[in-house]
């Protein structure tokens, strides 16, 4: 496989998918149940992409978890994107050294 | 959340997004050369892609050695979320904005710019979205140029450590809007269920990842939308 045409392929589809909504959706959709639905489903993804695949990110188990509940404490005391990586992502680590 | 924002509101928003970035572009950047592309084919992926579970999706097919349209399907299938975040996004622009200036909007959706874009501006602005992208795709760049040349110099155990990133910043998203509103902590909890259930059901196992995701979240968003409907009075926060 050419890997500059699969670099390109990668960039246009990913451009297409984000662009064509937004170019042809020109004004408000009345229907309130789909408007909803617009607006849960950012949560519904951002949720499915991290459960439970975060547990599996590691090569071990308790790392993982270590690093999950640590960012879930952090996320609910609303600190902010870095903070919570950071912090999560040290006591995973932490947690690797010691196994 | 702001009414009328502006791009300098909006850099300012972009910059945790922009360092959160920066420490999972670096992750990709090792592990895409570590895969064996040369840094350039990383930096131009992340340059021309911004997308982290795409790019990793992608970049392992194309590591595998795997063919187009494994990565045409794998591509549309994990970044079909951002199809619904545009839509969801279309409906909070300003009016009228021309489709020239859309097309340069597009460009930066990503999960982390939609969320904050849809919590933190009442109406989209251009300057605003315009202000809030640029710090993050620039922490994107340069986090893939530094790992992509920063081979070996990460133990086994960072490396695994790192690669928890990506949904920490997820987690730092959802679970704020979780706590706040009755509505989304039902949408979240539901999906972590109905996740849950597509994963170790081994009846399930046929499904690959990438439409598991977008069916436990398309079905509980719906759910929820039956549920939680939003009237027009509501605000939409």
């Amino acid at each position: 496989m050419n890997h500059i045409a699969a670099i390109i392929l990668m960039a246009v589809l990913t451009y297409l998918i984000r662009f064509l909504p937004l170019a042809f959706i020109n004004e408000q959709i009345k229907s309130p149940f789909i408007r909803s639905f617009l607006h849960y489903i950012p949560y519904g993804i951002l949720t499915a992409m991290t459960i439970p695949y975060i547990f599996y990110a590691t090569t071990h188990f308790a790392s993982a978890i270590a690093g999950t509940i640590v960012a879930l404490i952090l996320a609910m005391f609303e600190k902010s994107l870095i903070a919570v990586s950071i912090i999560a992502v040290l006591t995973a680590y932490a947690v690797e050294m010691i196994i | 959340m702001i009414n009328q924002p502006t791009f300098s509101q909006g850099i300012k928003h972009g910059i945790p997004i922009a360092l959160g970035y920066f420490v999972v572009s670096f992750t990709y950047g090792m592990m895409a050369t570590l895969g064996g592309l040369s840094p350039w084919e990383a930096i131009l992926i992340s340059m021309t892609n911004l997308t982290s579970a795409g790019q990793f999706a992608g970049t392992n097919i194309l590591i595998a050695g795997g063919s187009y349209l494994e990565i045409i399907l794998s591509m549309l299938v994990i970044n079909s979320r951002y199809a619904l975040m545009s839509a969801s996004l279309s409906q909070r622009l300003s009016p009228r904005i021309p489709l020239i200036k859309k097309s340069m909007m597009s460009f930066g959706i990503t999960d982390e710019t939609f969320t904050v874009a849809s919590v933190e501006a009442e109406e989209v602005t251009f300057p605003y979205f315009m202000g809030l992208i640029t710090l993050p795709y620039w922490g994107w760049a340069f986090g893939t140029i530094t790992g992509a040349f920063t081979d070996n110099l990460m133990s086994a155990e960072m490396q695994n450590a790192a690669s928890i990133a990506l949904y920490c910043m997820f987690i730092a998203l959802f679970i704020p809007a979780a706590k706040k509103h009755h509505a989304e902590r039902f949408v979240v909890v539901i999906t972590a269920v109905i996740s849950c259930f597509l994963f170790y059901v081994p009846f399930f196992t046929f499904i690959s990842n990438g439409y598991k995701i977008i069916i436990a979240a398309v079905i509980s968003s719906l759910i929820t939308a039956k549920t939680f409907t939003i009237k027009k009075e509501d605000v939409l926060s």
